[in-house]
């Protein structure tokens, strides 16, 4: 985002619709701790939810009732008390946010340096109460316009539900059901914010999307939901979080995000995950248990995920695609690096409907200190899908012998035209790599920084440009004393 | 885990009591001991149902309507001669010298066997020498269920000992028959086999029956190589049609082992092959092989794991399946590498080939590492013959079903090629490529 | 320049070099020879401070200051190359990328300002020109997939950029043919024309026809057994290492 002009006018612009928009109408109640219909119903009341999106969100309620804690997963966190947090708190003034850069955590002011974040952007990103930022009328306005004209939709999912009830209604959970699990139920009975994009027929999306716009509105990041529908023949790129660590103190995240393609129809969703990782002993950082998953209705179309996880404390989440239209194409892209006491399991679901489908899966996990990466996918095959293609490649990275890597794939193929081949190495960086780097005058830390993005060429070249360069450095910042 | 993800049977408790009379060793009290926790272990779990990881593929539900059977008899008498004999002469191989030991429905045969009795070698049989079995009937550390019925309804079983520095001549074929007379039984046998440091052996273990009963060999080995000992071990599993078949083997391998493992699975309804290995000593050296056949309602499940526990040591996996209509199989192999196991190399290769629509292939090959300077890779493929190979074929003049034969046999091929098994290697070799054949001759599917 | 006292170096426990001595001035090209096993490779290592090659006594000083005490980053920002035997593969690394980060630290680490990326394209490709070597390999991963002599045609590359004080070439030679010969050559003797100081560590004298060294020292049981011209590399060609009462193997 430091990258272009482009997306610095972004921020401001959308932050400046912010600020002119709903945010002004919240005040500053909270909802009480804790998890009952009550508050279900308040949060529906502030949003100014109709009748069915209250339902809905009821029924969600009651199913996740019932349902059981996924275990499954190769992590470990003491049990979580759900009646134990605040489901619903307006951002916080800028009162509660320090004054001036001086206040903020020097150690977050470092990592913002070396990735070269500008001092503006630093006090946006560190919370900073500023103006700055929002005084761009005129830029907000060229923004808008341009989408305007294009027919793109492009709002907090709050405005859709008021401004697009019938795209909403018919959208909502169409790809990851309520009850697809415990915390995709969580999240749609109590699901606070998030984005809602629709790309018209033929629309080619003119700039890139990004959640970044956003970043100076507190506590949307904790049970976000996202739509985005590309309509026949249009096309969207979608970048979502960022690469300087985000302040949060919610420790739970459980984000729902659905994507749908029409016929001929491409989504590019991009992460950068930094969300605080908890300090060097462990104590601390968020839960990320995120649901993504995308569904290629029509023919011909395709999603692309591609993700950088970096941060949080206990990463869970398996962008999927579901490869119903003929000739429909998924790809996954990913490079989990965990550090100290992290935890990751992530990976991918390649569900294999219409015919002629194919997707890549491609995984990079570097685990350092006394973390632990697992890649865990799926790649099914129905029996009616007729010549689906799959390749996966899954490669893992130790750094040091205090951490663990895991590879954990499903492979499951009903129908004999399919050729889905799965390769999985697991390697450390060689003695022999890092002389040769040292003797060539690198320090220690920037070998393996080179070395690591060397290993993760292949899935950072599918980033879009703005995220390219930073994520290069984040790579370096979150392996930082692993090696020494 | 909780209860729910287990299947009940309480069926099984009434037939245990009915059946205890007859069981091998009443008049041994500590194994009447462990037989009834073990089966109260059992019954207070039940059958791991597919919501249990390690069973995802194989729905149990089956076996737990077979195990309701009520009419469960002692089977120890009474199979018939003339039947035996035919299966026997099938299964045996002749060509092989050496000692053979006989089980039919679940028990030992003394007529067709002839047992080990070289220098250096202790062979006991369960039914004759219980004692023998008492230390590896104790309950293991982490019990499954299966393992629990085993030992609580164990029927027979053979004890093998090589001492230090003994090398067996020729291999042990041990040749289990199920008889007409065997439908609606389960057949629970047990194997312990313990190399001494610098011993090596090879046992050929053939599983036969006819077509039609349905009965279920449920059985499991514990294999300890000490240092240095090499051990050797090739499974024919030929069963009839409704069989089902289910092995568990744990093999542990101290320092500079070796355990080659041949594993080919052509019959059963239902099949199920676990091969659990530790390696306990330093430059310890597995290699697991085996080609899975199914159609017709078949499911061949391969359960392998691997835990490399020291350093240095060594395991390949390669394992080939091929799925006609109406065959699904099941592939889950775990390799974990130990914190402290540097220097581990660890390969593993499954393939499988799709040869219907009606088939069904499933791959769960696993890694979880701990140490950092280790090599690991792992790979796995599904996916139908290649038409471009078999219409070259086909140019040059052989018909489908030929050409499809060829190309199969060449896929499976890698499994036997340099298969190690030292004099007799040809003679096995060609066992298997002859019980490949005979599988796909039967019906190649167009 | 390079001042080597009495080096004595363990691997593994093992003693390899056994009281070397070795001073090298500016503008002067040395050639190492010796049998297999002399330690000539472990000489360059522990020069260049690879870890596991353990001096136990001597010292090694480079214009005065204290070698050992560096950490082998700092040691190649004080000027030293090391060209390897076997360049290693850093897949996903371009050339362009790798030199130009290396080229950078080496520069922050004198205190000199960074290469602008144009400069450095600009640098790059002159080099490259100059040594006949195709842009389209700098491109390319470092390494991976090269051919022996493109390895180390690639090291020459980098030695010419990073523009040292002093080149170590461990075995630059070997596997070459005479083409990639001629080319490595001719880098070595550009750096020459420098007036830097170079170390030729190699087994056969071939080399030596195309890049002729000031000193000749013989490499023998961890420790310099002769020195002489270029005529001592010649009559060990013909005569070989026993013909000079040198024990092959001997260490």
């Amino acid at each position: 985002m430091v990258a272009t002009e482009q997306a610095k006018q972004t921020v401001e612009e959308v932050s400046g619709e912010y600020k002119y928009g709903f945010v002004t109408d919240i005040d500053t109640e909270k909802a009480p701790k804790g998890l009952n219909e009550d508050v279900i119903r308040f949060i529906s009341a502030k949003k100014k939810e109709p009748e069915w999106l209250l339902d809905w969100r009821l029924k969600a309620y009651e199913k996740w009732l019932k349902m059981e804690e996924p275990k499954w997963a190769m992590v470990n966190y003491p049990e979580i008390d759900f009646q134990d947090i605040y489901y619903y708190a307006a951002p916080k003034s800028s009162e509660d946010g320090p004054k001036s850069l001086d206040e903020v955590d020097p150690e977050l002011l470092r990592v913002y340096e070396k990735l070269g974040i500008s001092l503006k952007e630093q006090e946006v990103l560190a919370g900073v109460a500023v103006d700055i930022v929002f005084d761009s009328v005129s830029v907000a306005t060229t923004f808008r316009k341009k989408l305007k004209e294009a027919g793109i939709i492009f709002c907090s999912i709050s405005e859709a539900a008021h401004d697009y009830p019938e795209l909403m209604r018919k959208y909502l959970g169409s790809v990851v059901p309520v009850t697809d699990n415990y915390y995709s139920a969580l999240n749609s009975a109590v699901f606070t914010d998030g984005t809602f994009v629709y790309i018209p027929k033929g629309v080619r999306c003119p700039m890139e999307l990004s959640t970044y716009f956003r970043i100076n509105e507190a506590n949307t990041g904790q049970f976000e939901r996202t739509i985005i529908i590309a309509d026949e023949g249009s096309y969207v790129s979608y970048l979502e979080g960022c690469t300087a660590p985000q302040r949060d103190e919610n420790q739970l995240h459980a984000a729902v995000v659905e994507l749908i393609t029409h016929d001929d129809a491409e989504i590019k969703y991009s992460t950068v995950q930094n969300w605080y990782p908890g300090d060097k002993d462990g104590k601390g950082g968020i839960y990320n248990f995120v649901t993504k998953r995308g569904a290629c209705r029509g023919k011909n179309s395709k999603i692309s995920w591609t993700q950088v996880e970096t941060g949080s404390a206990i990463t869970w989440k398996y962008p999927s695609c579901l490869l119903i239209g003929d000739n429909s194409v998924g790809e996954f892209y990913s490079v989990a690096i965990t550090n100290n006491h992290q935890q990751a399991d992530t990976g991918t679901k390649m569900i294999h409907i219409g015919n002629n489908t194919s997707s890549t899966i491609i995984s990079k996990g570097i685990s350092a200190g006394k973390s632990e990466a697992t890649y865990r996918g799926l790649v099914k095959v129905m029996a009616g899908a007729e010549n689906a293609r799959n390749f996966t490649q899954c490669d893992s990275l130790l750094i040091g012998d205090l951490c663990g890597a895991h590879t954990v794939p499903y492979i499951e193929i009903k129908n004999p035209t399919a050729q889905v081949e799965h390769e999985a190495t697991t390697s450390k960086i060689s003695d022999e790599q890092l002389f040769y780097c040292l003797q060539r005058g690198l320090d220690v830390e920037d070998s393996v920084t080179l070395i690591v993005n060397g290993f993760c060429k292949d899935v950072m070249k599918h980033l879009p440009m703005e995220f390219a360069v930073e994520a290069q450095k984040l790579l370096g910042i979150s392996l930082e004393g692993s090696v020494g | 885990m909780t209860l729910k993800r287990y299947l009940e049977t309480p069926e099984v408790g009434k037939n245990f009591e009915k059946r205890k009379a007859g069981f091998s060793g009443t008049d041994q009290g500590w194994l009447s001991d462990i037989r009834a926790r073990a089966m109260d272990k059992f019954m207070a779990a039940g059958l791991p149902g597919p919501k249990v990881e390690e069973w995802k593929y194989t729905n149990l539900g089956f076996l737990a309507r077979f195990l309701a059977n009520e009419n469960f008899k002692i089977l120890k008498t009474g199979p018939d001669a003339a039947e035996t004999k035919r299966l026997f002469d099938r299964a045996y191989m002749g060509n092989i010298a050496g000692s053979v030991v006989v089980f039919v429905n679940g028990y030992f045969n003394p007529a067709l066997s002839s047992c080990p009795d070289e220098d250096g070698v202790k062979f006991s049989i369960f039914s004759e020498n219980p004692e023998a079995f008492r230390q590896s009937l104790a309950e293991p550390k982490q019990a499954t269920s299966l393992n629990n019925l085993n030992r609580a309804m164990v029927t027979d079983g053979y004890y093998l000992e090589i001492s230090a520095q003994t090398t067996m001549p020729q291999p042990i074929q041990i040749i289990h028959l199920a008889t007409s007379g065997s439908d609606g039984q389960s057949l629970h046998t047990r194997a312990k086999i313990s190399l001494a440091a610098g011993a090596k052996a090879k046992v050929i273990e053939s599983f036969m029956g006819p077509d039609g009963p349905q009965y279920w060999t449920h059985m499991i080995s514990d294999v300890d190589a000490a240092e240095k000992a090499e051990f050797c071990y090739f499974q024919f599993q030929l069963q009839g049609k409704q069989a089902i078949h289910m092995t568990e083997m744990h093999s542990t391998l101290l320092e500079k082992a070796k355990f080659t493992h041949m594993n080919l699975q052509l019959g059963a309804e239902v099949s199920r092959s676990e091969i659990m290995n530790s390696l306990s000593g330093e430059y310890a050296e597995i290699d697991l092989r085996g080609a899975y056949f199914g159609r017709v309602k078949q499911s061949q499940d391969i359960f392998t794991r691997i835990n490399h526990d020291k350093p240095h040591c060594q395991s390949n996996q390669l394992f080939r399946g091929v799925l006609d209509a109406g065959g699904k199989s099941a592939f889950q192999g775990k390799v974990i590498v130990a914190r402290d196991a540097q220097k581990t190399n660890a390969d593993q290769s499954n393939k499988n080939l799709l040869l219907s629509r009606k088939a069904e292939a499933n791959a769960k090959p696993e890694l979880l590492i701990y140490a950092d300077d280790v090599k690991c890779s792992h790979g796995a493929t599904v996916g139908e013959l290649d038409r471009d190979q078999l219409f070259y074929l086909r140019s040059r003049g052989l018909d489908e079903a030929a050409a499809k034969e060829l190309l199969v046999e060449a896929f499976v091929a890698e499994v036997f090629s340099d298969m190690p098994g030292g004099g007799d290697t040809v003679v096995l070799q060609q066992r298997f490529i002859e019980k490949t054949r005979g599988w796909l001759s039967k019906e190649v599917s167009s | 320049m390079l001042e080597i006292k009495n080096l004595r170096v363990t691997v593994g426990g093992k003693e390899i070099l056994k009281g070397l001595n070795l001073t090298i001035n500016d503008g002067e090209v040395h050639a190492i020879m010796g049998p297999n096993g002399a330690g000539k490779s472990t000489l360059s290592y522990a020069i260049c401070g690879k870890d596991g090659y353990e001096v136990i006594e001597g010292s090694v000083l480079y214009n005065g200051k204290d070698l050992l005490s560096m950490d082998p980053n700092e040691r190649a920002g004080e000027g030293l190359f090391l060209g390897f035997q076997y360049p290693v593969e850093i897949p996903g690394v371009s050339n362009m990328n790798f030199l130009r980060t290396a080229l950078n630290s080496q520069r922050r680490y004198q205190g000199a300002p960074e290469v602008k990326a144009v400069d450095f394209l600009k640098l790059i490709r002159a080099k490259a020109k100059e040594l006949d070597v195709d842009p389209e390999m700098l491109k390319r991963d470092v390494n991976v997939g090269f051919s022996g002599g493109e390895k180390k045609r690639n090291e020459m590359v980098q030695m010419a950029v990073l523009d040292p004080s002093m080149a170590i070439l461990d075995e630059t030679d070997s596997g070459l043919d005479i083409d990639a010969l001629r080319i490595v050559a001719d880098g070595i003797n550009r750096l020459r024309g420098q007036d830097k100081s170079i170390l030729l560590i190699t087994h056969y004298q071939r080399l030596l026809d195309y890049v002729v060294p000031d000193f000749v020292h013989v490499l023998a049981d961890g420790r310099i057994v002769k020195t002489g011209t270029k005529d001592l590399a010649l009559q060990l060609e013909a005569k070989g290492y026993a013909g000079l009462g040198i024990a092959e193997n001997a260490a």
